[in-house]
């Protein structure tokens, strides 16, 4: 079933007020979405959509509201080495609550809890040539509640759960040394996690219990023309298009409970063609983006279950 | 003066460490005036090649010409090298002339 979601409202907001201190930590206060408990919060800004599935509206909210604190860990150069080559650790803390609520909706949603986060992102020391490669990790931990659906014979009725997940996660980012004869920029991805998702105390005994589990995740990007929008010129408006395909699996090794341990995998494959305003003084104009994806397959970590998805979103900045 | 050449020293060892380019043994690329103009996405670095970039500048600046972190703000205007040497330059008022 294909799925065309207009975003009516897009909002973001962040306030960050960051606190450099000489020992590189700085504390700040934002709020931004949270997709799922397992996603990192500050990647985006808090959004409220409107959604029209085969005649049926629906409104969207995420939103997280986070305090965070990061501070730097270096180590040490080896002897003859420029300090700075010596590779760091950026540390981060995130606590705070978060809101996921779709209304309106066959499907509901009303996740809701507060989530503590820890991780870490590592960039290696030494030589500056060949690939770029860096490496997060972290530990997770979300408390809340959630709307969940029944199986066998109350599968279509929604049941508001108590929630409790633990999750580690290990991701490198890893960008081939390049020739420079082309224009052609492409990276990978690379992830994994381990869960613990617990369900209880809800009526229908079905939805209660514990899955635990491991996910692997590979993502490819290629950008054909290249990351610099001035290159390719529409108008005053430069572009540089990102195509983006990615699949993972997730197995879950045990489960109690009503719940039942299955195997999910997910492949998703992305289109983004956003425009850049290369003459800022003389264009005042709008300036759109658009961007197709198609997805296919279930991620129970991310509420998502087995189904295919096409989504075009169209955004104009003024 | 040293500390300035050090300071350029760990400017272009970040952005050279966020290029899948090899810069540093790139004829007409091996210094940090040389690709002062160049953009950012020009030298194929991505949005995280440069939040790393970032990383490497903010940790270890202040070991030179009492440098500072360079804040959020500031690092999303920068656009070319030359932005980028400015915005390290402004924090610890080093003179920023190439």
């Amino acid at each position: 079933m294909y799925r065309l979601a207009l975003l009516l409202i897009g909002t973001c907001f962040a306030v960050q007020s960051a606190l450099a201190s000489d020992a590189g930590a700085d504390f700040s206060l934002r709020a931004a979405d949270e997709p799922a408990p397992s996603a990192r919060p500050w990647d985006k800004g808090a959004s409220f959509s409107y959604q029209n599935t085969d005649g049926q509206a629906s409104w969207l909210t995420d939103a997280v509201l986070k305090a965070a604190y990061s501070w730097d860990q270096k180590f040490t150069a080896k002897p003859g080495q420029p300090e700075f080559q010596a590779g760091s650790i950026r540390w981060n803390v995130n606590a705070g609550p978060y809101l996921h609520k779709l209304t309106a909706s066959q499907k509901p949603q009303n996740d809701r809890g507060v989530s503590l986060s820890l991780g870490g992102h590592l960039v290696p020391g030494g030589s500056a040539t060949g690939a770029v490669t860096d490496l997060d990790f972290g530990i997770t931990v979300t408390n809340g509640r959630k709307l969940t659906q029944g199986s066998g014979t109350l599968s279509s009725s929604y049941f508001d759960v108590g929630s409790e997940r633990q999750m580690l996660s290990v991701a490198t980012y890893y960008q081939p040394e390049d020739s420079g004869h082309s224009d052609l920029v492409y990276f990978f991805q690379l992830g994994a996690k381990g869960y613990s998702d617990n369900a209880y105390g809800s009526q229908n005994p079905q939805v209660n219990g514990r899955v635990n589990g491991a996910m692997g995740q590979v993502q490819f990007s290629l950008a054909p023309l290249g990351l610099d929008p001035k290159k390719h010129q529409l108008g005053a408006l430069g572009f540089a298009p990102m195509i983006s395909l990615n699949a993972q699996t997730q197995h879950d090794t045990s489960a109690t409970g009503g719940r039942n341990a299955g195997n999910h995998r997910l492949y998703s494959a992305t289109f983004s063609f956003p425009f850049v305003n290369n003459n800022d003084q003389e264009y005042s104009g709008p300036v759109p983006s658009v961007d197709i994806k198609r997805s296919t397959g279930a991620d129970l970590l991310e509420g998502r279950e087995n189904k295919g998805v096409t989504s075009i979103t169209l955004s104009v900045k003024y | 003066m040293a500390d300035k050449t050090r300071l350029m020293q760990l400017v272009y060892y970040a952005i050279d460490k966020a290029s899948p380019d090899n810069l540093a043994i790139t004829p007409g690329k091996n210094s940090l005036q040389a690709i002062s103009d160049c953009t950012l996405t020009s030298l194929k670095i991505t949005s995280q090649g440069v939040a790393d970039m970032w990383q490497i500048i903010n940790v270890f600046a202040g070991g030179y010409a009492g440098g500072k972190a360079v804040p959020q703000a500031d690092q999303t205007k920068c656009k070319t090298v030359g932005d980028v040497w400015k915005a390290v330059c402004k924090a610890p008022n080093v003179d920023p002339s190439l």
